[in-house]
């Protein structure tokens, strides 16, 4: 295609730097401004990936992201960001993600939905997008 | 110089015991499987749904 052809044409700029850079921002500001909610997120999430690379699946998936590119990367990341430290008391009896979501299918299952979600509409508590509204 | 013996846990895994960001990726993993696996076993638990009358549909659906 020549030179010429190409004007006026869409055209995909990615600028993986600026992307990078700004995701990490954001982490920042997500970290400063909930710390409290960030370590129990984390320390959930390593105590679940503990749980899990006891189990024969989890080996195996520990061998294939042992050799992950992005994994190290990724690693590179968490410990230049100072990360370890959100996790460094991480309770091992603790709750994990999986045991959360249990939880929540569980009360999901027996719980009478409809009846639930009449009440907090009534109430009006039941949209999602009017904890986003300015006070 | 010999490298220090791996601990118990990594020999077995091939995974540090401080390896917190690593836990932290298979803790990702081990949730998205868990939930595939969930969702796998309601689908099977869950009646097929019925089919609506044809004469229900709109009519840009029925070719």
């Amino acid at each position: 295609m020549l030179a010429d052809e190409r004007v006026g044409q869409p055209r995909l700029v990615l600028r993986e730097p600026q992307t990078l850079e700004g995701l990490i921002e954001l982490a920042q500001r997500l970290l400063e401004r909930y710390p409290a909610a960030a370590k129990i997120m984390a320390s959930a999430l390593v105590v679940e990936g503990r749980r899990f690379a006891a189990t024969d699946e989890g080996k195996r998936w520990c061998s294939a992201l042992a050799a992950s590119e992005l994994v190290r990367r990724g690693r590179l990341l968490w410990y230049v960001g100072g990360l370890d430290e959100l996790v460094a008391d991480t309770d091992e009896s603790g709750a994990s993600v999986s045991d959360w979501l249990a939880q929540v299918a569980y009360a999901l299952v027996r719980t009478d939905l409809e009846a639930l979600l009449n009440r907090r509409l009534r109430e009006g508590g039941g949209h999602a997008t009017s904890l986003a509204e300015p006070a | 110089m010999q490298p220090a013996s791996p601990s118990l846990h990594s020999q077995h895994s091939g995974l540090e015991d401080h390896d917190a960001f690593m836990h932290l990726v298979l803790g990702v993993v081990s949730v998205a499987v868990g939930l595939l696996d969930r969702l796998h076993a309601a689908d099977g638990a869950m009646p097929p749904l019925a089919e609506p009358p044809a004469s229900e549909l709109p009519r840009g659906l029925l070719r």
